[in-house]
């Protein structure tokens, strides 16, 4: 069952990322999900995020957010490319830990790439309501 | 946003804000003298806010830096911060301490 649909556009900029944080937990809040689910799906988003701003190229990225009676969606859109790239901990530093801290995070993640015939990066977080 | 104090007793830092993308750096650089220094460093983080995996990253490297040179606090802690450390693991560092406040 449909139960609301929000969807709201940032500028690639590390400066946005506390906006699509503040998008994410209006949003949880209002669907009544708890602090714990509502932490996660931050965090999570956050990820997405940062990955968009830091490796894809893209100028604007897009955030969904979906509420529905079992679960809760989020979206993260670019207009960039996936950098296809296996990270070694020894040069890469700090980066890599994305992707698996959104898995830990979600029930379930969907990662389409952004390739250069198709640009645009989509990052699909499910979490499922839980309790009643 | 972050905003980061120094502190001499303890010895650390206190961060109020958020770590992200934006602040890392910062964050990585008033850490780092600290952790060649070793010994205890506390990070009173109770007004922190948020922090994302790349700060947990920053964590992790100083926890290894420091190996048996030092330690490192995480004081006051919140619910958001606890949770990051868990999910990534970072209890398994010999030399963390996350100080929860003592419940009343």
């Amino acid at each position: 069952m449909f139960r609301s649909q929000i969807s709201r556009s940032f500028i690639a900029d590390p400066a946005q990322l506390e906006e699509v944080r503040r998008f994410v937990s209006g949003a949880a809040e209002r669907a009544g999900l708890s602090e714990q689910t509502t932490d996660d799906l931050v965090l999570a988003a956050n990820e997405a995020a940062t990955n968009s701003i830091l490796h894809s190229g893209t100028k604007r990225f897009h955030v969904r957010w979906l509420a529905l009676d079992d679960r809760v969606e989020i979206e993260i859109h670019d207009e960039g490319l996936f950098e296809r790239r296996i990270l070694m901990h020894q040069l890469d530093g700090s980066a890599g830990l994305g992707i698996p801290l959104m898995m830990s995070l979600t029930d379930e993640l969907e990662l389409h790439e952004g390739i250069p015939s198709r640009p645009g990066t989509r990052t699909r977080l499910v979490k499922f309501r839980t309790g009643s | 946003m972050l905003e980061i104090i120094w502190t001499e007793e303890p010895k650390g830092l206190r961060l109020v804000g958020e770590v992200d993308l934006a602040t890392v750096e910062r964050f990585r650089s008033a850490l780092a003298p600290m952790v060649r220094e070793g010994g205890e460093i506390v990070l009173d983080i109770g007004d922190m806010r948020f922090i994302d995996s790349s700060g947990a990253q920053v964590l992790i490297r100083a926890l290894e830096n420091l190996s048996d040179r030092g330690r490192l606090v995480l004081a006051h802690p919140s619910r958001t911060v606890v949770r990051i450390v868990m999910i990534m693991g970072l209890q398994r560092f010999k030399n963390l301490e996350v100080r929860e406040d003592a419940s009343p």
